[in-house]
């Protein structure tokens, strides 16, 4: 009876926790509700500094930008013109008898021409920036050597490089006795004229070994070699150097430079006026001339080609070397030759308007194209160069008609969750405009197979601002543009691979140079409205 | 869900036979403490016939005095809360409201040894609780922000003043101490506590204005935040420790009147060092992440809800921070009338957010079989007005089983709002 009741009771306990568990075992799910969610993302300012580098702008903020592009560059890489080329001397040294020398017996003296390798230039002298003498020699002498080793036109303040009185040990009867020596060379002057004075690249090295004078002598058997004698210069790099620097030329003939970027620009730009103007300047102790024979600019778009049409086309032009002073920060004063470009002699305006993505071009340049004029006194400084500054001015005014920006991007596709949170939004750009052109904004999302699955933006228009008689804008016109995102277009943006964005700028008033001023600026604040769903799990 | 459950136990109240003893004779072999038998002669100072009793206690309530219970349970059976049950809450809210759950277990036993402790009427209790514990007081503009959004509030000022929002889970293994008199018990229990999570959410001054396109916020926040590190729990890091005290004493009167003083919960949580303590006075205006500034300080793109939230937050600073624990305070006072019968009066009040002074009175009868049906009326506590129904099914030698709910929605009114369920089950050998 009593097992009965608990047994009663307990299942009566069981069928009512049964009930709770059961009523509550959708662990799985979440407590969710929807929010209206409204409120700023972010801003973004666009301004005239954010398109044009400040350092390009020329002129005083309140009036229209104007804009000064320098680039300047070396035309030699003179690295590669003007590096000592690494140069070894090797000799093995044996006797053609067997004989015993006596203590104190000079076993070895050579005088040595060593000469370095070049084309056609001719130096005769140099200071060193850095490099290095590597000596080593190899004993087989079973007594101990003493040697001399000298370069008599290497000299370091007046005083010639020399190694004096060395000792080798002598040979074990295993391994032979080395001796190396490794001297760095910075700041050394080099007479490269030779033994005779009269050659040119050309390094004179003496080497006198003698038999240990307090020994006793030594057997030696003919054919066995006594000593290895080797003798390196290594990574010399001179300041300066003195002779005649060849006529080493070079020549592009029909190269091709693809301005990708501008690719992705089409449609009709007119601006106020341009001026271009290329400085060379030559600080080389030796004549320059180049060639220009052709140089056009293509938009392959519009498969329109223009060619620079200027007097510089075909006509070698001559830079003469510069001279030695004594005065001024460098010790010696260049030579400048400059050439104009503007709308009076060229068509360069022309050639801008065309927005040109490829230019072909074919041309030739040399050093010493007249010859060793200088009897061998050209001369080159570790700063001298052959560098070209370009400078281009142009006012930043212009008329653009259906100026289109346009791009590809590349995407993984958009992943999102399974339970995404946002379920529907209206995504507001509010756009601020003082520029006085309209941009037309289109966004496309593409498949794989670049099958367009819907649009973002379409024929969107960021209003221009509204000039005044002075064709400036005082004041910048509001747009709104939107974009509607539901949970459909989840789907797509995840098989997005390809989102063409475009831009399209139209001036306005149409047709009319508009100068752009520092202080113009495009606002964009997004505004997101949108459907949120919580969840607490 | 909660009115076929409470006509589930009703049937059981009345309808399901019972192989139990007479109730008269189980009457005196039963010991039950003061809160589980409120009606009937005053068994609980007769010495028991056990040496050990378990108890298993468990309590799950939520109430409001204006979210109504068919929302907050969206939050114990979760689903989807819909316009229809936002509006439903949003239709009562006004300038400060409360809203508060409780979800309590407690475990534990009670032994009385054969020994001259048994003589003497002393016994000792070890019990393990596990309190979560809901409380706010908010204003109406809060519970729209959060359940609506800010877009309701296009070109006005929502006004977040005067609210709070705290949750903490604590455990605690307490031991203590009964003893019985002629007429009235004590007992008294300490406990370790140990902290698993809390958050303070502290709006003392709070307006938010959302421009009518939307294109700014205007934030003023005066209030404060904390909350304990997700990895206090971890056994690497500083556990977050407490003590805690509590008693009650029972004294019976002439003419079937008691007496019942409780106090659970004196004490403190010390949380780790990891906490996060931010106090803020701001006012800012937020117009959207300016991605310039992210373009030119070369930073990582940043979320765009942080750059909001870290302006709100301000400087992050970690410690530890000491806290009270709801101590909870009660009073009773009861009478019992013809063996059948009973009413009682009951104040009570915990030291949690938006809970204010409890007041409750208790009808009871009892049934054949030693079951029992109390019938109450309160105000105060998380909610406003409120009922409540509470059935004994079972009271047997060894067993008793008490349920209990709030009443209010689908019984008595539809604008009374709180629900919930408390279940009390003792076993002993």
């Amino acid at each position: 009876m009593k097992s009965s009741k608990i047994r009663h009771t307990f299942k009566l306990f069981a069928s009512i926790c049964m009930f709770l568990l059961l009523s509550n075992c959708n662990n799985d799910k979440k407590t969710e509700w929807d929010t209206n969610i409204l409120g700023p993302l972010a801003t973004f300012n666009i301004g005239v500094t954010d398109l044009i580098a400040d350092s390009l702008i020329i002129n005083d903020p309140e009036q229209p930008v104007f804009i000064r592009y320098i680039d300047e560059f070396n035309l030699i890489p003179i690295d590669s013109v003007l590096q000592f080329p690494d140069t070894a001397f090797e000799e093995n040294y044996s006797t053609p008898f067997s004989f015993t020398i006596p203590a104190g017996t000079d076993i070895y003296s050579e005088n040595q021409q060593l000469r370095f390798v070049y084309k056609d230039v001719q130096i005769t002298k140099a200071i060193l920036e850095q490099g290095n003498s590597i000596l080593k020699i190899n004993s087989t002498v079973s007594d101990k050597l003493f040697f001399d080793y000298s370069i008599p036109k290497a000299t370091y303040n007046n005083n010639s490089f020399a190694l004096n009185n060395q000792e080798i040990l002598g040979f074990d009867g295993v391994n032979p006795s080395i001796f190396s020596i490794t001297t760095n060379l910075s700041g050394y002057n080099l007479d490269l004229t030779g033994s005779d004075g009269n050659s040119f690249n050309s390094l004179s090295i003496a080497l006198n070994a003698k038999l240990n004078p307090d020994g006793n002598g030594t057997s030696v058997i003919a054919g066995q070699e006594l000593l290895n004698y080797s003798s390196k210069f290594i990574g010399l790099k001179p300041y300066y150097v003195k002779g005649f620097l060849g006529t080493s030329s070079f020549s592009d003939v029909n190269k091709t430079i693809d301005l990708n970027d501008l690719k992705k620009i089409s449609g009709i730009l007119s601006i106020q006026d341009i001026v271009m103007n290329l400085n060379l300047e030559n600080s080389l102790g030796a004549d320059f001339g180049f060639t220009i024979n052709n140089l056009s600019f293509t938009k392959i778009e519009s498969n329109q080609t223009i060619t620079l049409n200027s007097s510089i086309i075909n006509n070698e032009q001559l830079i003469a070397r510069a001279q030695h002073i004594n005065n001024g920060t460098f010790p010696y004063s260049p030579t400048y030759r400059s050439y104009l470009f503007n709308t009076s002699n060229s068509n360069i305006k022309d050639i801008f308007e065309l927005i040109p993505d490829k230019i072909n071009y074919s041309l030739a340049a040399r050093i010493n194209p007249l010859g060793n004029i200088s009897s061998g006194n050209d001369f080159y400084y570790n700063t001298s160069n052959l560098k070209v500054k370009l400078t281009i001015d142009f006012p930043l005014s212009f008329s653009a008609n259906a100026l289109t920006y346009k791009d590809t991007l590349e995407t993984e596709g958009f992943e999102f969750d399974e339970e995404n949170s946002l379920k529907s939004a209206t995504l507001s750009v509010l756009a601020s405009n003082t520029f006085p052109f309209d941009l037309k904004l289109k966004t496309y999302l593409l498949d794989k197979n670049k099958i367009v699955l819907d649009s973002l933006l379409t024929n969107d228009i960021i209003s221009a601002g509204n000039v005044n008689t002075s064709n400036k804008v005082e004041q910048p016109k509001n747009s709104m543009l939107k974009i509607i995102y539901n949970e459909a277009l989840n789907s797509k943006l995840k098989n997005t691979r390809y989102i063409i964005v475009k831009a399209t700028m139209n001036t306005q008033p149409g047709n009319v140079l508009l100068p752009i001023y520092k202080n113009y600026d495009l606002k964009l604040q997004l505004i997101g409205n949108g459907i949120y769903r919580i969840g607490i799990k | 869900m909660l009115k076929p459950f409470i006509l589930f136990c009703i049937s059981i109240l009345f309808f399901c036979p019972s192989k139990g003893q007479d109730s008269t004779k189980l009457k005196s072999k039963v010991f039950v403490h003061v809160d589980e038998i409120p009606i009937g002669k005053l068994y609980r100072w007769k010495l028991p016939n056990y040496n050990l009793k378990f108890i298993i206690e468990s309590e799950a309530q939520s109430n409001s005095t204006a979210v109504p219970a068919s929302f907050s349970n969206s939050f114990l059976f979760p689903r989807f809360i819909d316009e229809i049950r936002k509006n439903n809450a949003i239709d009562r809210l006004n300038s400060n409201n409360r809203f508060g759950a409780l979800f309590q277990t407690k475990i534990g036993v009670i032994f009385y040894p054969d020994s001259t402790w048994k003589a003497k009427q002393q016994g000792i209790e070890i019990f393990y609780k596990n309190q979560n514990i809901i409380g706010s007081h908010f204003h109406s503009d809060f519970f729209k922000l959060i359940f609506n959004g800010n877009a309701q509030f296009a070109g006005q000022t929502a006004d977040l003043s005067n609210s709070r929002f705290s949750i903490l889970n604590f455990e605690s293994f307490n031991i203590g101490y009964i003893k019985t008199f002629k007429l009235s018990g004590l007992s008294v229990n300490v406990g370790l506590v140990r902290g698993r999570s809390y958050t303070d959410l502290n709006i003392r001054n709070g307006r938010l204005f959302t421009a009518s396109n939307g294109t700014q916020l205007n934030v003023d926040f005066n209030g404060s935040f904390e909350q304990s590190s997700r990895f206090s729990n971890v056994f690497k890091t500083t556990p977050s420790m407490g003590a805690s005290f509590g008693f009650e004493y029972n004294i019976q009167l002439p003419k079937g009147i008691n007496l019942d003083f409780k106090v659970e919960d004196i004490g403190f949580i010390n949380w780790n060092e990891k906490t996060d303590l931010i106090a803020r006075d701001t006012s800012f205006v937020f117009s959207g992440l300016n991605v310039n500034d992210i373009i030119d300080s070369d930073k990582d793109l940043a979320f765009i809800g942080d750059s909001l939230f870290d302006k709100l937050r301000g400087p992050e600073i970690k410690g530890s921070n000491m806290i009270a624990l709801p101590a909870f305070f009660q009073s009773r006072i009861s009478k019992y009338f013809f063996n059948k019968w009973s009413a009682s009066f009951t104040l009570n009040y915990r030291y949690f957010t938006g809970y204010s002074l409890f007041k409750k009175i208790e009808i009871g009868k009892r049934f054949r079989k030693d079951r029992y049906i109390l019938l109450s009326i309160a105000q105060g506590g998380f909610g406003n007005i409120q009922t409540g129904i509470q059935l004994v099914l079972i009271n047997s030698q060894r067993h008793f089983f008490k349920i209990g709910t709030l009443a209010n929605e689908g019984f008595i009114s539809k604008k009374m709002s709180g629900n919930g369920i408390m279940i009390n089950y003792n076993f002993h050998l």
